[in-house]
């Protein structure tokens, strides 16, 4: 079991590891250097308010340093905590960025959806890709969406805060009542959901209630150095005393067991090859 | 020996002849009625007991009881005087020998063992219905008829004698038969069926085995101690479930132990049916009188393993003669009887000082936090700095998610900005000159971006620095918006609840009854890290800037406290 634990564990941790990485596939010409303002304001290094009850307009300007034009078929506008995509709503708007020049095209917005798919904090991409859907350049920001509790990133948020908190709890009420496992890795590994718990909290759960911003980053950092401290706590436990074992554990025949009052014979032995010794 | 003239002047119907035994409770002779011809055993209360008037009506109380008592399993006892100088008890004599006996000379097998208990149980069970406790249950007291049936003797004796109370002497002799009494009969707690369902149990366990559930080579005071602190020895060599029966009825505890000796009884039927298979009674040529209860019981179990295999048992043969030393009351001149509960009485050192002491270092732990002032003083270098547009004269708010400008007259060089708590650094920032902005005033303003990781790491109240060029540090109070979301709050929340159930778990090991001899340190190494984490728990959730001075002294008084608390646990258990 602990083996299997591990090695689920350790295939989370490459899918966030793998799957975190940029998104940035260029080929050959610098990126394009871009610019986006939302309701005429620059969303860059600031928190944008993204309002599903509102119409926004989008102004991308794309300045082009390289000697070719490059073709923008889509804009992409994703919202993504831990790899993992939350909302991504694309736009057609084909136009041409010319080499060493610079373009500006602005269409509204429509975020309605997004209500039901994300909350609070969280990392936000713009970015301008290709007929092949190869990225050409964006902006990252930080948006705060006016969005439900009962959206998809705000369940997950409140949902990890909960969990969290109960397996901190058990895992700490195992410790005090001596119910952990006596083998020291099998307690290291009792703390690590607790750990992984407390760093998707402090990513996720904080972002959802606009405490602390997320920053793409340090999420998985945070994730597995999160882990790796309760597994520490986990493994420095003390060893529970002998004869702690639940009370289940231990079979007490039953005291009050229905009887048949029936007339009883006892009948000797008929079968004596099944005889067997009492241990000497 | 003869008896004393007194006693065949008390019995005028007998005539009395030798003595036959001796013990605790009395002594024992041989008598037959004159006219009946019937051979009578006659019990004589110890003699240091006469004319006490307690006493007197305790006898008169048993005695009627007994006499009503009619079982197949208890010696029955044909009469009783009470005169100013002796009490009485006339009984059946018996002239199979005794459980003790046999068991040391052919030894008895698994069979027989579960057959005489299963008889001593039903005589226990029928007396307990009658509101009489045996107390003094051992193989001595188990006695064979001519025809091999088992009696349980001398009811109710015990009671008589000492009101079911354990007593000994100071020199650690003990009235009685300490191998085999319970825990709550030695401390003299209030008694139960429970108590004689105990010494059954002991009974059992050692035909059984061979042993005593506990050491008895360490004397009958030491014999009483270890059953009333430690678990007994589990059950050697004794398979399934019949071990786990005999382990039940010696629960130290009487609540966890059976409640009378019939559910004892039930359960003990089934697991010998389990254990020795068909037909076990007959071959262990022990005659039982079993109740409906029990006879079921064993029917079940044969229903539920049809084709169980049957067990062939080595008999087991007792090897010590006596378990443990008693006295006889009648050695006992000139020496005073005391309850054995208040000489096993409470010994070591009272817990009561270092527990007071620990609550009040744990007081002065949460005290000691809320002591330090808001903000520790920084003097004003007098370099016009100011972070986010505040003066650092003031506290300073930041948010940390966002960038913010560090501005002064003069930054003629690179500007290091940087945070900590108590000293210990929390990371920061250095910008170059070359990115330092010239602003519209004439002034200069370096934009900080803090580390990514700043932003979880920082709660409450913390320490700022600003030093421009490798000149004189700035030192300023930094207040960030997160409290408990952050490392500094909901960390060490975290760690003083995982110190508190290390602590826990310490003390339960104590209360368990282990001896830890390196406790308080491991207590007080756990109470520094407590206490360490409740001086920065509480200093960020009330924004309070961290001083190192009330921190050692928060993990000082935490690691005093918890040493001394987990002292006042060990104490307390020795003396339980």
């Amino acid at each position: 079991m602990g083996r299997l634990i591990a090695a689920a564990v350790a295939l989370v941790t490459a899918a966030l590891l793998l799957g975190a990485s940029p998104a940035v596939a260029q080929d050959g010409d610098d990126p394009l250097v871009v610019t986006v303002t939302l309701d005429g304001q620059d969303i860059t290094g600031r928190t944008v308010e993204l309002d599903p009850s509102k119409s926004a307009e989008l102004t991308i300007t794309a300045t082009n340093p390289g000697s070719s034009t490059q073709k923008v078929r889509l804009v992409r506008v994703s919202g993504v905590a831990l790899a993992l995509t939350f909302f991504a709503y694309d736009t057609t708007l084909p136009f041409e960025v010319p080499a060493r020049g610079r373009t500006s095209r602005t269409f509204p917005l429509d975020v309605r959806d997004l209500k039901g798919q994300a909350i609070g904090l969280l990392p936000t991409s713009v970015t301008l890709l290709d007929e092949e859907r190869n990225v050409l350049g964006g902006v990252d920001t930080v948006s705060d969406v006016k969005g439900s509790f009962w959206s998809v990133y705000g369940v997950f948020g409140l949902a990890m805060l909960v969990l969290t908190a109960l397996t901190w709890a058990t895992a700490l009420v195992a410790l005090a009542r001596h119910r952990l496992s006596t083998n020291r890795f099998r307690r290291a590994l009792r703390f690590l959901p607790a750990g992984i718990g407390t760093g998707l909290v402090a990513v996720v759960t904080l972002s959802v209630l606009r405490l602390v911003p997320p920053e793409v980053a340090v999420e998985i950092p945070i994730v597995l150095g999160a882990a790796g401290i309760a597994m520490v706590l986990g493994f420095l436990t003390p060893h529970p005393v002998p004869g702690a074992a639940p009370a289940a554990e231990v079979q007490v025949p039953a005291d009050n067991t229905t009887m048949n009052l029936n007339t009883m014979f006892l009948e000797s032995n008929t079968n004596p090859d099944t005889t067997k010794r009492w241990p000497e | 020996m003869t008896a004393p003239a007194g006693l065949a002047s008390a019995l005028p119907q007998y005539t009395v002849g030798n003595k036959i035994g001796s013990g605790g409770m009395g002594v024992v002779y041989e008598g037959v009625h004159r006219s009946l011809g019937r051979h009578v055993a006659i019990k004589q209360l110890p003699a240091d007991l006469i004319g006490d008037p307690d006493v007197n009506a305790r006898f008169d109380r048993e005695a009627r009881v007994l006499a009503s008592l009619d079982h197949p399993h208890i010696v029955p006892v044909y009469d009783y005087v009470q005169t100013g100088r002796d009490n009485l008890l006339v009984m059946e004599k018996l002239d199979g020998g005794t459980v003790y006996s046999r068991f040391h000379g052919a030894g008895l097998n698994g069979e027989q063992s579960c057959a005489i208990t299963l008889a001593m149980l039903g005589g226990l069970h029928a007396a307990h219905a009658a509101g009489v406790l045996h107390l003094d249950v051992k193989p001595k007291n188990l006695l064979f008829t001519s025809a091999g049936v088992v009696k349980v003797a001398d009811f109710g004796i015990a009671q008589v004698v000492s009101e079911g109370a354990t007593m000994m002497t100071h020199a650690g002799e003990v009235l009685g038969t300490p191998a085999y009494i319970a825990p709550e009969q030695a401390m003299g707690n209030p008694l139960s069926p429970a108590a004689d369902v105990y010494a059954a149990g002991t009974v059992l366990y050692e035909l059984l085995c061979g042993e005593l559930p506990y050491d008895r080579t360490r004397g009958a005071v030491s014999m009483m101690r270890q059953r009333i602190f430690n678990d007994p020895q589990p059950l050697p060599r004794v398979p399934e479930p019949l071990a786990t029966v005999v382990m039940r009825s010696l629960a130290r505890d009487p609540v966890h132990r059976y409640r009378d000796a019939e559910a004892f009884a039930v359960d003990l039927s089934a697991a010998a049916t389990a254990v020795f298979g068909q037909g076990w009674l007959e071959r262990s040529q022990v005659p039982v009188h079993l109740g409906p209860r029990v006879m079921g019981s064993i029917t079940q179990q044969l229903h539920r393993q049809p084709d169980a295999p049957t067990m062939i048992t080595p008999p087991v043969r007792g090897t010590v003669h006596e378990p443990t030393r008693s006295i006889d009351l009648s050695d006992l001149r000139g020496q005073r009887l005391r309850p054995a509960s208040e000489l096993m009485g409470p010994q070591g050192p009272s817990p009561l000082w270092p527990g007071l002491a620990g609550a009040v270092a744990v007081l002065v732990l949460v005290i000691l936090p809320f002591l330090s002032g808001k903000t520790i003083t920084h003097p004003d270098l007098g370099l016009g700095i100011t972070v986010d547009g505040q003066s650092t004269k003031g506290q300073v708010q930041l948010n940390l998610s966002e960038d913010f400008p560090v501005a002064a007259p003069k930054l003629e060089g690179n500007v290091v900005f940087e945070l900590d708590a108590a000293g210990i650094p929390l990371g920061g920032r250095e910008i170059k000159l070359a990115d330092i902005a010239k602003l519209g005033d004439g002034s200069f303003a370096a934009n900080v971006d803090p580390e990514s990781y700043q932003r979880w790491l920082v709660g409450g109240a913390v320490t700022g620095s600003v030093q421009v060029a490798g000149g004189p540090i700035q030192r300023f109070t930094v207040v960030s918006e997160q409290r408990l979301a952050s490392v500094m709050g909901a960390g060490s929340l975290l760690l003083c609840l995982f110190g508190i159930a290390y602590l826990e778990s310490i003390m339960r090991t104590l209360r368990r009854g282990f001896r830890k001899p390196m406790a308080p340190f491991s207590g007080a190494l756990l109470g520094a890290l407590t206490g360490g984490s409740v001086w920065l728990l509480i200093s960020t959730l009330t924004a309070r800037e961290p001083v190192a001075t009330f921190g050692i002294a928060c993990a000082v008084a935490g690691a005093v406290g918890a040493a001394l608390l987990v002292l006042a646990t060990a104490w307390s258990k020795r003396r339980t």
